[in-house]
């Protein structure tokens, strides 16, 4: 009879996995609904938008939606409501929040993959909604503003960007001018240098401070990116790039003999001593090196603000115009008013004041006017970035450049400057993205695998290049790298000539 | 027959009330353990949340072929299995040995303290224990390095970027965490042995070792047979913090340091997919399920009132 009891147990617990099973079910079917339904019954239209902070809700936020929807209201019969998150947590929050079925109109899934999105079927195509409801977007798509509404994937628009003050990337080390100044290397702005001349700077400084490492910790962040030109389409760079302006074939960035040189001169500097011995695996950021007076600078990209009035931006590439898949604002499946969502995106857009009120509240409580012609603020009397009931930086709304600017280093002149001579040099694969396919996806997890495996220990110069290199070049191509090649390969191929 | 049928009644009956008690445990299985399986289908699908985890298409088996896809699945699986053998022998013989010694130490304070300072390591986190570790082999300013093989004019070593030592530094680290834990088993069955079968032997005239040898570990086997079959069915899993926070990631070293979880955590990290984590999951289990079923059938071959079902 235990035998028997044994058994009903077993047919109990069987019938409750099915039972959960079709609780599953119906759990999930739900949400679906919901969101499919619209009730367009009110004059208007209510819209949830993610609000991304970096840690922390500023006080006055409900102020500043109460301010925005006195007017967006009266305007294009929108009233917002704002849902705070901090923009780390996003990282991982957003795609929960959607697949749970949680309703958002509009979001920003800032720095993320914006095709995962897509192939979770997490957010809409957002072609024809621009077409019917953003006229000011759509115009400016037209004229070729592609960081308007780039991000096109399967010939469709899938997130709408702020616009940014300042487009463009090329290499470059970020160096505290002190350093520089005591030796007698001659630094010019605008002169593109070579890894050897990069290394007579850190030879002659290393003379003067023999405790420092002067090119510090390099591998943390795939430093390459940093040092060539290059652009993946939108994707890992691990699986193709285009090597210059002029290229339009797809190469495998780590079996190039630019970047095989690069290690080279990794390898060198390393052993005489000018990258941190631990830069493999430290976990201080570069920027901590650099303050703390280990390191002398760090590889960035060579836009103007990201070298203060401390520090020289030695250029090692052109500047150029490469594909941005920042991200941008989506709206997810699960929004019950699209259309109102692109059409205040649209209103955000076209009206610099209202992105002026999103990005910095309120004229005169958050913030007074300095310089109209410069587009400069300040704070009020008494008011600091402590203790301000509204101070967000992340810069997300709108087209930017119209956007007023906190200091003088940050003037649109020179971001101006930077942007054009970007703007005249492009990528050829500009305005599409690469969209991998579900084989490719296989191959592309083996793929980052292997570069997390070889990457860092190679861009710190620290191990052997002779018996690492074609292990690592190897290891690539076994993961299927050609495979991933020949397909981005394809989808450029289709969209120039559809150009 | 009749007789057998009045007896299930009155067992049932007697029972009753034990499975009541047992309601609250199983409804916390059914909803922590059991329903979640349903998740499993999540391995074959491709996950689209339009359409729902359970609406979304099949795809076959493509979720597991990253697994496969880089050619490491061979080093993953070796050295996963490898160091789970190893961790369980030396935890084991270890944690058996260290219990036998303080069970012999007679002053209560100093036992409390022993015991204390062996358990300590085993509650901090990997986190402390990977700078910890970081502290003794980095090239900067690690105490090896600089305090040791420089003072006596050797070479400096790379630890970071050398596999070969690694097998070495994870079995310690390992060891040097995880004893007090499995001291702390063994010493509560030893404990819970009958002081009179001690009274008797030395009666007899046995020598402590004798003691040892003849009353604590026959007593100790079941709990050691226990612990056995609770880690083998860990054997396709590896301790997180332990493979890859101690040795940072660092991606040289993956030849000794790789395992199915950090390979995994390492692939995905980037894409996102739920797909191909639940596969590794799924794999994981399937072969932590035949590994249980195999270890209990072995032993009760070997035993049979030992073996757990």
């Amino acid at each position: 009879m235990r035998k028997q009891f044994k058994k009903a147990a077993a047919v109990l617990l069987c019938t409750a996995t099915a039972l959960s099973v079709l609780a599953g079910c119906s759990t999930q079917t739900e949400p679906e609904q919901s969101g499919s339904e619209k009730e367009n019954t009110s004059e208007t239209d209510h819209i949830v938008v993610t609000y991304l902070t970096l840690g922390q809700t500023p006080a006055d936020l409900q102020e500043v939606q109460d301010a925005l929807n006195e007017r967006s209201v009266k305007d294009i019969g929108v009233e917002v409501e704002f849902k705070p998150v901090s923009a780390y947590d996003a990282m991982s929050q957003f795609t929960t929040w959607l697949a749970t079925g949680e309703r958002y109109d509009l979001m920003m899934p800032l720095l993320q993959d914006l095709n995962t999105y897509k192939e979770q079927g997490l957010i809409q195509p957002l072609t024809d909604l621009i077409a019917e409801n953003a006229p000011y977007i759509q115009q400016m798509t037209d004229e070729g503003w592609t960081y308007a509404s780039n991000n096109t994937m399967d010939g469709e628009i899938w997130s709408v960007m702020a616009v940014p003050n300042v487009t463009g990337s090329g290499g470059g080390f970020v160096v505290k001018k002190q350093y520089v100044d005591e030796t007698d290397w001659a630094y010019d702005e605008n002169k593109v240098y070579t890894l050897d001349e990069l290394g007579e700077l850190f030879a002659a400084i290393k003379e003067n401070h023999p405790d420092m490492y002067p090119c510090g910790q390099t591998g943390a962040t795939a430093s390459y990116g940093y040092v060539g030109m290059f652009d993946a389409m939108g994707g890992d760079q691990a699986t193709g790039v285009l090597m210059d302006t002029e290229s339009t074939e797809i190469v495998n960035l780590y079996e190039t003999d630019e970047y095989r040189d690069y290690l080279q001169h990794m390898r060198d500097w390393n052993l005489a001593g000018y990258i941190y011995p631990d830069a493999a695996v430290t976990d201080s950021s570069q920027e901590e090196l650099v303050d703390s007076g280990v390191a002398a600078g760090y590889f960035m990209v060579s836009a103007p603000v990201q070298a203060d009035d401390s520090e020289y931006m030695i250029r090692l590439t052109e500047v150029f115009q490469p594909t941005q898949a920042m991200g941008g604002w989506v709206v997810p499946n699960t929004a019950e008013e699209p259309e109102a969502a692109v059409r205040f995106l649209n209103y955000v857009w076209e009206n610099p004041d209202i992105a002026n009120l999103i990005q910095w509240g309120i004229e005169g409580e958050h913030y007074v006017v300095l310089d109209e012609e410069k587009n400069l603020i300040g704070f009020p009397e008494g008011k600091d970035a402590t203790n301000s009931g509204y101070y967000n930086t992340l810069g997300l709304w709108g087209d930017t450049r119209e956007v007023y600017v906190w200091s003088e280093s940050q003037s649109q002149e020179k971001n101006d400057a930077y942007t054009e001579e970007a703007m005249n040099n492009p990528m050829k694969d500009i305005g599409v993205l690469y969209s991998p396919s579900a084989e490719a996806s296989t191959k592309i997890a083996a793929i980052t695998a292997v570069v997390e495996q070889y990457e860092p220990s190679l861009e710190t110069g620290s191990v052997d290049l002779d018996q690492y290199y074609e292990e690592f070049i190897n290891a690539l191509k076994a993961a299927g790298v050609d495979d991933v090649i020949a397909e981005k390969q394809e989808q450029l191929d289709a969209f120039l000539k559809g150009k | 027959m009749k007789r057998k049928e009045k007896y299930k009644k009155i067992r049932w009956k007697w029972m009753v009330p034990f499975y009541i008690m047992m309601i609250p445990g199983l409804v916390y299985f059914l909803i922590n353990n059991y329903m979640p399986m349903a998740g499993i289908v999540m391995a074959f699908k491709k996950i689209d949340y339009s359409k729902g985890i359970f609406g979304s298409d099949w795809n076959g088996l493509a979720n597991f072929e990253f697994l496969f896809a880089s050619g490491q699945f061979g080093t993953m699986v070796r050295n996963t299995i490898l160091y789970n053998g190893v961790f369980i022998i030396f935890n084991t013989v270890l944690g058996i040995t260290v219990a036998i010694l303080l069970n012999e130490i007679r002053a209560k304070i100093a036992n409390r303290i022993y015991q204390t300072v062996i358990l300590l390591p085993y509650l901090m986190s990997w986190v402390v224990v990977s700078y910890l570790a970081f502290a003794f082999l980095s090239n900067e300013t690690g105490f090896i390095n600089n305090g040791i093989l420089e003072k006596l004019g050797l070479t400096q070593i790379n630890f970071y970027q050398e596999p070969k030592y690694w097998p070495w530094i994870l079995l310690f680290v390992n060891e040097w965490k995880n004893i007090g834990f499995s001291m702390i088993i063994y010493l509560a069955a030893i404990v819970g042995i009958s002081k009179d079968y001690y009274e008797a032997a030395s009666v007899d005239g046995a020598t402590r070792w004798q003691q040892i040898t003849r009353i604590t570990l026959p007593c100790l086997k079941p709990t050691i047979i226990t612990m056995f079959i609770l880690s083998v069915s860990k054997m396709f899993y590896s301790d997180f913090g332990l493979f890859f926070q101690v040795p940072k990631n660092s991606g040289i070293l993956y030849p000794t340091t790789m395992t199915i979880d950090t390979y995994v955590y390492n692939a995905l990290m980037k894409q996102n997919n739920p797909g191909m984590s639940a596969a590794a999951g799924f794999l994981q289990a399937i072969v932590g399920f035949v590994l249980v079923i195999g270890a209990n059938a072995l032993i009760r071959k070997i035993s049979r009132e030992d073996a757990i079902f």
